[in-house]
């Protein structure tokens, strides 16, 4: 794809000048050093990626002083789209592919230590027939599990290898996009026409030369931002053997027939982190706090509009009463004054006492509030790990995929319970020294 | 997970309630809205309060808060929608947003009875942020984004514009607004006024509007002082309920569908119900890319501590202005 820029056009002489100007500063200063640290991963094709004729290709990282890195890919040998497979909005020869983070050791395994920060939860499967009492249904998540044979009703072999439902998987997934965090994603709702940041394409003759920036330094240490591992859905599986193994289940429930949600894995976002903090932390603009007229939000002990706030509101509330809340500002819609909701005038008061519609308080919130925790610009902060790879991948359905791969080998992800087509390869692979 | 439900039943009962009274009848009341463009629906859409625990409670109540909703429609037959909101008394200088609901995949589709997987306004095919950036503006240059500076009441209006096939070497796109402002949010003033406009590629009174999946969870253990130890699950992003191509002859036979432009066609339901969300989140304020997270208003059963943003329960009446031959 051909860039035009800005010319400026200068006259022969004056360009000998400054080739003859920049080789004399050369001779007398040296190269010119770049403030930018640069490595150079050399990215070696996948058993996938040289089954395909891909050719080692380089992925040069510039960091910049300020931390923000620009990874320029020089890829050569990728494959055309197959016959019928072509990327719309695109030459018939191009490829769209995107650019990735890895977190794994040397037996491709994840770094990344992250148990129990996500917790399974797709569709549960229905117990199909005949379920002896007390069979609870499990997605097999192990990928040695046998499916169920109807031929084969009675048979008892449901595979080997397998230690429960739920299989070792990471919950954080070693794959995270080569893009700023605050990049905006199509989710792969763009497609070919607008592909998610971390996106890019080949040309006709099976090269691609691209730049992803991050704001980021994945060179040094934990820096990359994670990405969670996505939660699956679907509507329809084939019956399969529950064999509910969870070992901390004494005594193990009975295996029973079960089917549920055809598993494909779903988009996810970026690992978060969380806080306890007050409920009511809103400021101004010049740092005061604005006085919530809300019940239910406030400072405990303090008055609102509606008295006094008390631990059994506190942390919990709503966002405004059916008429407006009472104001005394010049611009308010419902000043105050009679015939508000509850008083002289106005509909009945709330059961509870309350002048408007909210949620009751729940247990525990006086403890606090959950947030986000933000950063120094009021972004927020991202759980991240150290680059280890940056590898390259080929979208065969012309679909980037947010933040997430989607399904395929080698993203620590269980296979799809049905036997459905990779939509994407991992072509190429690098490591960051 | 039962306040939910009965919750999103009386919204229904009371959008399908609700008189078709604004409704332009026939096409000599539309006027042009652009070259071989013309308006076919207009109707003003006031937000409902709703009963939130029971019926025992007072019945849905119109408020001031209400949206201008306009769908014009070109000569080719394509279809967009403006909604002109009218916010007041919010949340003062905090972010917001706005969400469809879409009640028939809660009741039909949804994997979670009683859970309202919440549609965002907004141009699906434009990215999302995911909350990454923050919302707000940084009118003082300070580099920090919040509602509390810069433009009060601002307007948001989330464009529709044209994928660029050109510019596919990494670069991220805007939301229409700025790359730090996901599509469905906008900052009440220092009165908690808004009127926020968007406008979306689709006719929202019809069925064909995106619909999303079930989110994800993040589970965190969180340790108090006092020795207590608790359970927190937050809702994560998801994203647009796919669709793939189950033919076996098909060459993308398992791949998802596309549309002409090569992007991915989604799942569509009608929806019901709009809801308005306010984002605490320390007074930052920060949008939740494709889900507002977790709460009573939009997510599933609501956790013991909280969550980051509450959401009016509000429903739309857009069942008025639906076609009746759509089904």
């Amino acid at each position: 794809m051909r860039k035009f820029g800005p010319i400026t056009r200068v006259g022969h002489g004056a360009r000998y000048g400054l080739l003859a100007l920049t080789a004399v500063s050369m001779m007398m200063m040296g190269p010119v050093i770049s403030p930018a640290l640069a490595q150079v991963v050399t990215l070696t094709p996948t058993e996938g990626g040289a089954a395909m004729g891909v050719q080692p290709g380089t992925a040069t990282i510039d960091v910049k002083q300020n931390g923000n890195a620009k990874i320029t890919f020089d890829l050569s040998g990728i494959p055309a789209p197959n016959p019928g497979l072509e990327c719309r909005g695109l030459d018939s020869d191009q490829s769209l592919l995107s650019g990735w983070f890895r977190f794994i050791n040397n037996d491709g395994e994840s770094t990344v230590n992250a148990d129990n920060l996500v917790e399974r939860w797709g569709p549960p499967p229905t117990i199909l027939e005949d379920a002896p009492e007390g069979c609870v249904a499990e997605y097999p998540i192990s990928r040695g599990r046998k499916p169920f044979d109807p031929e084969n009703p009675e048979s008892t072999d449901r595979g080997g290898g397998t230690s429960g439902c739920y299989g070792k998987a990471p919950n954080v997934i070693t794959w995270s996009p080569i893009a700023k965090s605050t990049s905006g994603f199509t989710a792969g709702m763009g497609g070919t026409s607008r592909p998610d940041p971390n996106g890019f394409v080949s040309d006709t003759d099976g090269d691609a030369n691209a730049t992803l920036k991050t704001n980021f330094d994945p060179t040094d240490g934990a820096t990359t931002p994670l990405v969670l591992n996505p939660w699956h859905f679907g509507s329809s599986v084939p019956p399969f053997w529950a064999q509910c193994t969870n070992p901390k289940v004494t005594p193990a429930p009975p295996v029973c027939l079960a089917a549920g949600g055809k598993l494909r894995a779903n988009d996810s976002g970026f690992k978060r982190v969380f806080e306890n903090k007050p409920f009511n932390d809103h400021v101004g603009p010049n740092g005061e706090r604005i006085p919530s007229r809300i019940p239910g939000i406030g400072v405990i002990g303090e008055m609102n509009t509606f008295g006094e706030v008390d631990e059994r509101a506190y942390g919990r509330g709503l966002i405004f009463d059916i008429n407006g809340p009472c104001d005394n500002n010049p611009l308010a819609k419902t000043p105050c004054g009679p015939g508000g909701f509850g008083k002289e005038g106005g509909p009945p008061a709330h059961p509870a006492g309350r002048d408007m519609m909210g949620f009751p308080p729940k247990p525990g919130s006086a403890k606090g509030q959950r947030f986000q925790v933000p950063d120094e610009k009021g972004r927020q902060t991202l759980a991240r790990a150290e680059a280890t790879h940056i590898s390259v991948v080929l979208h065969k359905d012309c679909l980037t995929h947010g933040h997430i791969p989607g399904h395929g080998p080698g993203i620590g992800l269980p296979p799809p319970a049905q036997g459905l087509p990779d939509d994407f390869v991992e072509i190429l692979r690098g490591e960051i020294r | 997970m039962k306040r939910m439900i009965v919750v999103m039943l009386v919204g229904f009962a009371l959008v399908m309630a609700a008189p078709v009274g604004s409704l332009l009848g026939s096409s000599s009341e539309a006027w042009a809205a652009g070259p071989g463009e013309k308006m076919i629906k207009m109707f003003k859409a006031p937000f409902l309060s709703l009963p939130l625990r029971g019926f025992f409670y007072p019945p849905a109540v119109e408020t001031d808060n209400f949206a201008t909703v306009k769908v014009f429609e070109s000569g080719q037959g394509v279809r967009h929608s403006e909604l002109r909101y009218t916010f007041r008394g919010l949340t003062a200088n905090t972010v917001h947003t706005l969400w469809f609901v879409n009640l028939f995949m809660i009741t039909r589709h949804s994997a979670f009875p009683g859970v309202a997987p919440p549609s965002p306004q907004g141009n699906p095919y434009l990215p999302w942020t995911s909350g990454t950036a923050g919302v707000g503006y940084d009118a003082d240059g300070d580099g920090v984004l919040t509602c509390g500076e810069g433009v009060r009441g601002f307007d948001p209006v989330v464009t529709t514009e044209e994928p660029t096939p050109g510019a596919m070497n990494g670069v991220a796109f805007g939301t229409g607004q700025s790359p730090t402002f996901d599509q469905n949010s906008f900052c009440t003033n220092e009165w908690g006024h808004a009127n926020p406009v968007i406008r979306l590629p689709y006719d929202i009174t019809t069925k064909n509007v995106p619909a999303q999946t079930p989110p994800l969870f993040q589970t965190e253990v969180v340790e108090f002082p006092n020795g207590e130890t608790l359970k927190h699950r937050h809702v994560i992003d998801i994203s647009y309920k796919r669709l793939y191509d189950e033919n076996p002859d098909s060459p993308r036979f398992g791949y998802q569908k596309v549309d002409n432009l090569g992007r991915p066609i989604f799942q569509t339901y009608r929806l019901i119900p709009m809801v308005v969300c306010t984002h605490y989140d320390g007074g930052l304020g920060m949008t939740h890319g494709h889900h507002p997270g977790n709460g009573p208003g939009t997510g599933p059963t609501p956790t013991a501590f909280g969550t980051d943003h509450e959401c009016l329960m509000a429903a739309m009446q857009t069942t008025q202005a639906r076609d009746r031959q759509e089904d």
